[in-house]
């Protein structure tokens, strides 16, 4: 194939006016001056050679009516452009630049000695506006007939994608076509081998994103006015999702991030308003799809949540609080279970919500757990005592890990546990739990009415877990105790069998409670106890002595307990078996000896204090076991006389005599209510003093921010009290007054 | 030295009883109440008020009614010391009067003789000032028009307010414990303050006061007696608000 005719086969037609080129030729051309000066190649069709001298004039020549050979193609192009628009422009312009960009490639190699010489050495001298070939045909066509015919072609480009948008199928290809073509335009003038996108950005992201815009406002303007807003949401988020498709259907990756900021703005951002103003509604009805489309479309806009969750943390409080003054009627009768059930119900709720709607925002979460704070912290039920939150929740754990006839199932027990300190967690008041639950967990062990060792360890963990080792200490030492008392009761009967008695030893078990971990306090009663006691309890303490020289044992009589046998009723067919107190003991052995005791013998004999032989008289008496005479004002007390009830008849063989008072209750709330306020100010102190000790001085207002700091996880301190211990320790004159409000450490 | 003639002023000091209670032949450490009164109005002072506190303080007294021999030759030798004053009595007294005229006008030796009456005031067991006691000093020390024992070197008033007279009332309502060492020193502290601002703007519940103070400020304004502040107002003057 003549190479001319490649020439006019590879732009399409024959240009007129120019001539064909060949290869040879241009080696030719641009080397003649070597050969002899002057004289003309065999094809020499290019006139006024022959006075030039040298590569370099001759090749700027060949570059420069190449150049115009380019120009003329191009506009004979865009004339023949103009009869065309729309989809046939689009048709048009790609074909013609396929054909061009073909061509040029040819063009190009067969160029080859002029790119390497003339071309080289123009723009190594640093020549503006000299490409090389293939260069020079994209140079060309831009600034030519892209000029020209650009927007004609981007307008059609629009009017297509409009019409794919309102649901119309169309020939994509073409798009991505011109998207590719606009794109190969961006050459780097200074760098053949690097392209940029300015010309791609400027022609078709702009106009592409104005489009946009403009389609989108109209849209979602019109949609809003004729649908809700749950449907509108729905209406964005599918137009959100084609966006992204058509991205990766046909346009350029780079306008991904500017199309999606264009449509976030147009179908939500100037929707947001409405949008938010409709999230109450959809929390009161529980919409979770419609709160989750709510959530994904505000995600996408700068500052679009943060409403949102202001809302949210004010609705979860007014949920709690509602649920809480549901169950709160009767505060007083308020069963644990039932509180903390309230609490929980709330919180597992818009947890959940939290997880499926909100994709698990830690900022959310953390709105649910102010909520929580408040509504468990602050509530119907705490306006008589902020105490009562943890006081119930221990109560209830107290509850769980107890005996008791409804067997709880062991994983069921271990979830509720969980639970549990799921409110915990929320517990302002942390050492208030840490007080009852002592208090509660001494009364199961001691009284061994404990459900489950492994539900007992796991309750502890974990505690220990959430406020470290100095929270559980006590508890575990309290647990320890148990365990060490077991093998020490297993040795003291072996000791005991070892003695060679006469007669039947006591069946007794001893508890030994390392003082100062055990919410205890010794007996508010003197007390003798019954002989028939009395011996096992001295050899006891020997066997001890021997076993731990120079230790103290103290008798807790008010929390001792036994079993008696009766078998002096007259008709009764097998002996009662009494569950009896200590005290109740005492006082019942008496009877062995003689029928009839007044009051003041009973207290002279077992030397307990009035107050409390009344209140062990008291349960014997109403349970007919004896009956009583005399009395002021026929009370149980001074002046009255006991007698044996020989007539004594019960359904039970086996009779607990030993039920505590509601008032003893009452009174051990109040003081463990006292110890509180008692353990704060120590705690205070220390921390105040552990404070200064390490800063010497300090201003006051520092000192009570940085005591609350270190306070703030057991309980919130009130500054007045902070206030108050700091003139506590002023007085004690572990800190001295220093000029302007400052304190100093006295050491 | 000085020291022999301050043991020699002290001896001449010494009375019958200080003697008997010293023991026959043994030296006098002390003198009680009927001498350290006699000497206290030989220095010029007035027994009934808070002049005595002035030669109580160079003394170094631990309790009204008695002067010890070292706290007499101490007190009198640093005096000597500081300022050249010599060990006889007509320049002692020279000195006591320059102190008296000096209360009033020198707030840091005011403060010095108020702290010190502290010590003077309470118990020896105790760590605390009795109520009355208290009430008593400050009527001598801070006393105004109100007081029993008429005014004081320094009244506790302002402008429009007799704060002595408001602060006995609310310890009357208010206070029924007895007066540590930082309430007492305290309350001379913020007595300065109200007197240059009576409106109370200084005080904020966050600082140091003790839990007294900022009872009593509270208590003032429930009284009307220290109007906050209006939030923004210059000067924390009240704004005239006509009725219609």
């Amino acid at each position: 194939m003549p190479p001319a005719t490649m020439m006019t086969g590879a732009y399409g037609q024959q240009p007129s006016g120019s001539d064909g080129i060949d290869s040879t030729a241009v080696h030719n051309f641009c080397t003649s001056q070597k050969a002899n000066g002057g004289s003309s190649s065999p094809s020499n069709h290019l006139p006024g050679i022959g006075a030039q001298r040298g590569a370099h004039l001759l090749g700027e020549d060949l570059y420069k009516k190449l150049a115009n050979y380019l120009t003329d193609h191009l506009k004979h192009l865009v004339s023949e452009a103009e009869a065309h628009k729309d989809e046939a422009l689009l048709a048009f312009y790609i074909r013609e630049w396929q054909r061009y960009t073909n061509a040029a490639k040819y063009i190009h190699h067969l160029f080859k000695y002029l790119n390497r010489h003339w071309v080289k050495r123009e723009m190594d001298e640093g020549k503006k506006n000299i490409y090389d070939v293939y260069t020079l045909h994209l140079v060309q066509w831009r600034d030519v007939l892209f000029q020209a015919v650009s927007k004609k072609v981007m307008d059609a480009v629009l009017k297509l994608v409009e019409r794919q948008r309102l649901g119309e199928t169309i020939e994509y290809t073409q798009i991505k076509q011109v998207v590719d073509s606009f794109v190969s335009l961006g050459m780097d003038e200074g760098d053949n081998t690097k392209t940029t996108l300015e010309v791609y950005r400027y022609h078709f992201e702009r106009p592409f994103l104005e489009a946009t815009k403009v389609f989108y406002q109209n849209e979602s303007k019109q949609f809003v006015a004729e649908n809700s807003v749950v449907e509108y949401m729905k209406k964005a988020e599918a137009r959100l999702a084609e966006e992204e498709e058509r991205v990766r259907m046909y346009l350029h990756p780079d306008i991904a991030l500017h199309l999606k900021k264009t449509c976030n703005q147009a179908l939500i951002a100037e929707h947001s308003t409405l949008l938010r103003d409709e999230f109450q509604a959809l929390l009161d009805n529980n919409r979770e799809d419609d709160m989750r489309r709510m959530y994904s479309l505000l995600s996408r806009i700068p500052d679009g949540l943060e409403p949102l969750r202001t809302r949210f943390e004010a609705h979860v409080r007014k949920a709690g609080l509602a649920a809480v003054a549901k169950v709160a009627a009767d505060a007083d009768k308020l069963e644990p279970k039932v509180y903390v059930d309230a609490l929980l119900e709330i919180h597992t709720q818009y947890q959940g919500l939290v997880e499926r709607a909100f994709n698990k925002e830690p900022d959310f979460t953390r709105s649910l757990d102010n909520a929580c704070k408040e509504f468990v912290n602050r509530n119907e039920v705490c306006k008589s005592g902020s105490n009562k939150s943890p006081e119930l929740l221990a109560k209830y754990t107290d509850v769980l890990l107890r005996k008791s006839s409804t067997g709880v199932e062991e994983a069921e027990l271990e979830n509720t546990l969980t639970q549990i300190m799921t409110v915990f967690k929320y517990i302002q008041d942390k050492d208030v739990f840490q007080k009852f639950y002592s208090r509660m967990l001494a009364r199961r062990l001691v009284h061994s009415n404990s459900n489950s060792d492994d539900a007992e360890t796991s309750m502890i963990s974990k505690l220990k877990e959430a406020c470290g080792f100095e929270y559980t200490n006590k508890l575990q030492r309290m647990f320890q105790d148990m365990q060490i008392s077991k093998d020490l009761n297993t040795g003291f009967k072996e000791h005991v069998a070892s003695l060679n008695m006469d007669g039947k030893p006591l069946d007794s078990t001893y508890s030994i409670l390392g003082t100062g971990f055990w919410p205890l306090v010794p007996p508010n009663t003197s007390f003798v106890a019954p002989a028939e006691i009395s011996a096992d309890c001295d050899r006891f303490t020997r066997f001890y002595k021997n076993k731990h020289e120079g230790r103290k044992l103290t008798w807790l009589w008010q929390l001792c307990k036994g079993d008696i046998k009766a078998n002096y009723m007259k008709g009764a067919k097998m002996p009662y078996i009494f569950s009896v107190s200590a005290y109740q003991m005492a006082i019942l052995l008496l009877f062995n000896e003689k029928d009839q005791y007044t009051f003041e013998e009973l207290a002279s004999i077992t030397q307990l204090n009035a107050d409390v032989l009344e209140g062990a008289l008291g349960i014997l008496v109403k349970a007919k076991v004896l009956t009583a005479e005399g009395g002021e004002g026929g009370k149980i007390g001074p002046g009255a006389t006991f007698s044996l009830n020989y007539d004594f008849k019960n359904k039970k063989y086996r009779i607990n005599l030993n039920v505590g008072m509601k008032s003893e209750t009452k009174q051990e709330e109040a003081e463990t209510n006292k110890t509180i306020e008692e353990d704060r100010k120590l705690l205070l102190q220390s921390a105040i003093v552990r404070i200064m000790k390490a800063r010497k001085k300090m201003k006051h207002q520092q000192l009570v921010s940085e005591t609350i700091n270190q306070i703030k996880a057991r309980f919130m301190p009130k500054i007045g009290d902070i206030k108050k211990c700091i003139e506590i320790l002023l007085d004690k004159e572990y800190l001295e007054r220093l000029e302007d409000d400052e304190l100093g450490y006295l050491a | 030295g000085p020291d022999d003639a301050l043991n020699q002023l002290f001896d001449r000091l010494v009375g019958d009883e200080d003697r008997a209670a010293a023991g026959a032949g043994k030296p006098v450490e002390a003198i009680g109440a009927e001498a350290a009164q006699a000497y206290i109005s030989s220095m010029g002072a007035n027994i009934e008020n808070v002049e005595a506190f002035v030669v109580l303080e160079i003394v170094r007294a631990d309790s009204i009614g008695q002067i010890t021999r070292q706290g007499f030759v101490e007190g009198w030798s640093s005096i000597y010391l500081d300022h050249r004053i010599p060990a006889d009595q007509a320049h002692h007294r020279n000195y006591v009067r320059m102190c008296i005229q000096n209360l009033p006008q020198n707030p840091a030796y005011f403060k010095k003789v108020y702290q010190f009456a502290f010590g003077l005031g309470k118990e020896p067991a105790q760590k605390a000032l009795e109520k009355d006691v208290a009430l008593v000093f400050w009527d001598l020390f801070l006393g105004t028009e109100s007081s029993d024992t008429g005014l004081g070197p320094r009244p506790w008033k302002s402008k429009n307010v007799d704060w002595l007279g408001a602060w006995k009332r609310f310890l009357a309502e208010k206070w029924t414990r007895s007066v540590n060492k930082d309430m007492w020193n305290q309350t001379l502290a913020f007595a300065e303050k109200t007197m240059v601002d009576e409106t109370l703007g200084f005080w904020n519940e966050d600082q140091a006061w003790p839990g007294v103070i900022d009872d009593f400020v509270l208590w003032c304004r429930e009284q009307g007696i220290a109007k906050a502040p209006a939030p923004g107002a210059a000067g924390g003057e009240e704004m005239d608000v006509e009725d219609y």
